[in-house]
């Protein structure tokens, strides 16, 4: 960015008092929520703005990083402002089905509200990791025997070639049936949508270990399980990263059907609840928890593999 | 053959046929023959090289005697012992150094240690000392792709030395470095070689690199390979690159392989084209 730094870091602000003025000044035509939570939230954005900068008085590290974020920063406040105007300031966009940005975060103020969505939040965390943890653990082991064993290779590959294709979610009548709990059944299905990325990607990167690199090895005295364990998983790893990134996003996927059919709690069966009755507000701050909740997770595993493939670094981006 | 020392590397009649590329059931003999009849005995301490035109089969014979291939006939043994697979008597050299790219230079180089689940702090002193005699002491902690091609090279040899095999089979290892790094790299070669007194096999396909590192030069015919001559290459041979026996073998082994017309590099020839 070549705009000039004083005006770079100033726009988060003018954005958030731009916001703030709309939101204050600017007749409603659709009667505003009473909660003052839009107003506080703006404000913090604002305070949180001029922290940063305080600091990056001082650091180096962290001017450079403010530069950088400045414009995504100012442009998601002028964001929420435009939602703003969109709907309760112009009723451009009809209620209750696109309630505006006060609204919404007011939802987040009511003492009540948040603690549903929390719990709902850990409900979803709980069956997403039982879910996604054994079906990409179960995944990873039947890639590895797979991608090495060439009578596992033989008679697995066609079983995954016609199963894996199916969505997970089609196996939802199954499951009910096999499992005796909501619960059980949806781990299941998650396990399922996170089984089949992990098995081919895993069997992949491991048949695609270099020959030379196992020869070697060889030489160097490897038994066949150090020849898996040393060599063969550790030339897989970027490949096994693709597959727990697919079998994640699968499992997001699942997760949310699998609460908005059968589960009785977390963050899908909100939306649900919210949606029956029409309390359109709380569809969005739920849409908005998971947006955190989801990008959290996702970022974590890129943390994971960054570390672990550090030796890769500069070989291949994403 | 050399009666005093005993032999560490003993290849006797060893014949290896390729299947043909395609599964047509045919006999036998209908593949590559790669190795015709191979007789060859090194002894311990020796350092014996293989050179011969490209496809002849002299990586074939080092694989074989490594193990990491079979005989089709004959047999090979390594310090008395029959090779039936992968065996650890031996340290391996490939033309590509073919470093583990997610272990550090320390942690390749203590990659035969740590699968043999030696005392590992008793062995962490030697994997340093030997990284340092390579010339990396700075990069131990260094990974792969911050090195280069010569720097790699010289961690697959302390990779393969570490254990320290009685007998060590170089494929090419220097045939993707660049001339200097490769004269210097000759060098380090024969000092640790001769230091651990370890019989080494190495193949290559420059021959003045086999006359400067070997006590004798084995020149293969084209596929199917044979030994075709042995150059034995005295204790009192002058190891340097300009000396006249040097130049005068490496002419030998030219017109061996048909490199050179017979006439060209005598005097006789060269005083009859005078007169």
């Amino acid at each position: 960015m070549n705009a000039n730094p004083v005006i770079l870091n100033a726009a988060p602000l003018l954005a958030a008092g731009g916001a703030l003025a709309v939101h204050r000044y600017w007749p409603d035509a659709v009667p505003l929520s009473l909660s003052p939570a839009f107003p506080w939230l703006l404000g913090a954005a604002a305070a949180a703005w001029l922290v940063w900068l305080a600091a990056a008085i001082f650091s180096a590290r962290l001017r450079r990083r403010a530069a950088d974020l400045a414009p995504l920063f100012a442009a998601a406040l002028v964001g929420v402002s435009v939602w703003q105007i969109l709907t309760g300031k112009t009723g451009l966009l009809p209620m209750p089905f696109f309630p505006g940005p006060d609204r919404v975060f007011a939802v987040f103020g009511a003492t009540g509200e948040i603690g549903l969505l929390v719990v709902g939040t850990l409900h979803s965390l709980r069956l997403l990791a039982v879910g996604f943890l054994c079906g990409s653990g179960a995944g990873f082991l039947l890639g590895v025997w797979i991608g090495w064993n060439r009578r596992a290779h033989y008679w697995g590959m066609p079983v995954l070639k016609f199963f894996g294709p199916i969505p997970a979610t089609a196996w939802i009548p199954l499951a009910l049936v096999l499992f005796p709990t909501t619960f059980g059944a949806s781990a299941f299905i998650i396990g399922l949508a996170s089984l089949f990325p992990m098995i081919v990607l895993t069997a992949s990167g491991i048949a695609s270990a270099r020959h030379s690199h196992l020869e070697v090895a060889r030489t160097l005295g490897a038994s066949q399980r150090q020849l898996i364990c040393h060599v063969a998983i550790p030339s897989a790893l970027p490949s096994i990263f693709v597959g727990l990134f697919m079998a994640l996003s699968a499992s997001f996927l699942t997760l949310i059907v699998a609460e908005m059919i059968g589960v009785k709690a977390g963050l899908g069966f909100y939306i649900t609840w919210a949606q029956n009755f029409a309390e359109y507000y709380k569809v969005f701050a739920a849409l908005l928890v998971m947006g955190v909740f989801f990008s959290g997770l996702m970022s974590a595993l890129f943390a994971v593999r960054a570390r672990v493939l550090r030796w890769q670094q500069g070989v291949i981006k994403w | 053959m050399v009666a005093s020392p005993p032999a560490a590397v003993v290849v006797s009649e060893v014949r290896k046929v390729f299947p043909p590329a395609d599964n047509v059931i045919t006999d036998s003999t209908a593949g590559t023959v790669a190795l015709g009849g191979i007789n060859l005995s090194v002894s311990a301490g020796e350092f014996v090289s293989l050179v011969g035109p490209s496809g002849c089969g002299k990586s074939t014979l080092l694989r074989i005697i490594a193990g990491l291939d079979t005989v089709s006939a004959g047999a090979v043994t390594v310090n008395g012992l029959a090779v039936n697979g992968v065996h650890t008597d031996i340290g391996f050299v490939f033309q590509d150094p073919n470093l583990f790219p997610w272990l550090t230079v320390r942690q390749n180089v203590a990659f035969g240690p740590a699968m043999r689940g030696g005392a590992r702090h008793a062995r962490a002193a030697d994997i340093d000392e030997l990284i340092r005699r390579v010339g990396l002491g700075a990069f131990a902690d260094a990974l792969p792709h911050h090195l280069s091609g010569g720097m790699a090279q010289r961690v697959a040899l302390a990779r393969a030395l570490v254990n320290r095999p009685p007998v060590l089979l170089l494929d090419e290892p220097l045939g993707a470095l660049d001339a200097f790094t490769r004269m210097a790299m000759q060098d380090e070669l024969r000092d640790l070689t001769r230091r651990h007194d370890t019989t080494t096999l190495l193949v290559t396909h420059d021959i003045d690199e086999a006359l400067y590192l070997s006590d004798r030069v084995i020149i293969f015919s084209p596929r199917p390979g044979r030994i075709q001559e042995e150059m034995v290459i005295g204790s009192g041979f002058t190891r340097a690159r300009n000396a006249p026996g040097f130049v005068e073998r490496r002419l030998r082994i030219l017109e061996t392989l048909h490199f050179a017309p017979h006439e060209a590099g005598l005097p006789e020839a060269a005083d009859n084209w005078k007169i």
